[in-house]
């Protein structure tokens, strides 16, 4: 598998979706090839990073306006 | 008040304290804008009383809601011509994912510094507002692809081709802010 390959398939590995022959095809390159295992590393940082990081939640002033109109107020 | 009109109601209302915080996680990424986001949401919450009917239950309310603040949050943004949509296709020209440098293993307190969370914001603004929907159910909040692909009304095998571009504009655009931290 070439690093172009690997590169397109990536987000699909980290997904669990990528099975099979081909999986393991792209693991062995991966233990391999140091700009592809950086690649990957990288974007389960990015996961980890997304995680930590939430939008805020929703405005306590929006809540109770929703709230009052589900009411029927 | 008839029964009916009760029942839709109160389950409204039970998807909004359970989903309140998603829906409106998912209007912000969409709009970047609290203003436009709150909107988005409670008109979402204004139609979906009305289109009660609608609902068939063959999805999840809370999948059916979401599909709407989405609907409501694209809207918006071009009613209001906040934002000039960039094409979903390929990555701008000159472009090269593939070789972004390294983030160069980011330490631990830099993931989850302020800063860093700033970061993030400012380069979410460097993708579509679709990449970015897909961005914040499939990766921060971990819904599957299918239930994603329901909600923006895309094919599943269009949901993984935006996530992995999300992914890999994201990796790009983060790369001077985790250089920068390198020990």
């Amino acid at each position: 598998m070439r690093c172009d390959e690997v590169f397109q398939k990536l987000s699909d590995y980290l997904d669990g979706a990528l099975a099979g022959p081909l999986g393991e095809e792209l693991v062995r390159h991966l233990q391999e090839c140091v700009p592809c295992a950086d690649v990957r590393k990288d974007l389960a940082d990015l996961s980890r990073l997304s995680r930590e990081c939430p939008a805020p939640p929703l405005p306590e002033e929006l809540r109770r306006r929703l709230e009052a109109f589900l009411r029927g107020r | 008040m008839t029964d009916s009109v009760a029942t839709g109601r109160e389950d409204l209302a039970r998807a909004l304290a359970e989903e309140g915080d998603r829906l409106y996680a998912l209007a912000l990424r969409v709009t970047r804008d609290p203003t436009l986001a709150a909107d988005a949401v409670q008109e979402a919450f204004v139609a979906a009383l009305e289109h009660l009917d609608d609902f068939r239950g063959e999805a999840k309310l809370g999948t059916w809601l979401h599909r709407i603040v989405f609907t409501k949050s694209i809207d918006l943004l071009r009613l209001r011509g906040r934002e000039t949509p960039l094409p979903e296709g390929e990555p701008p020209a000159g472009e090269d994912l593939a070789h972004a440098p390294s983030w160069a293993r980011p330490p631990e307190e830099l993931l989850l510094g302020a800063e860093t969370r700033e970061a993030l914001e400012r380069a979410l603004a460097g993708l579509t507002p679709v990449q970015r929907a897909v961005f914040e159910l499939r990766e921060v909040e971990g819904r599957p692809t299918e239930e994603t692909a329901e909600i923006l009304g895309i094919p599943p095998a269009t949901v993984r081709v935006y996530l992995h571009r999300a992914r890999l504009r994201l990796r790009a655009l983060l790369g001077p802010h985790f250089r920068r931290g390198r020990a």
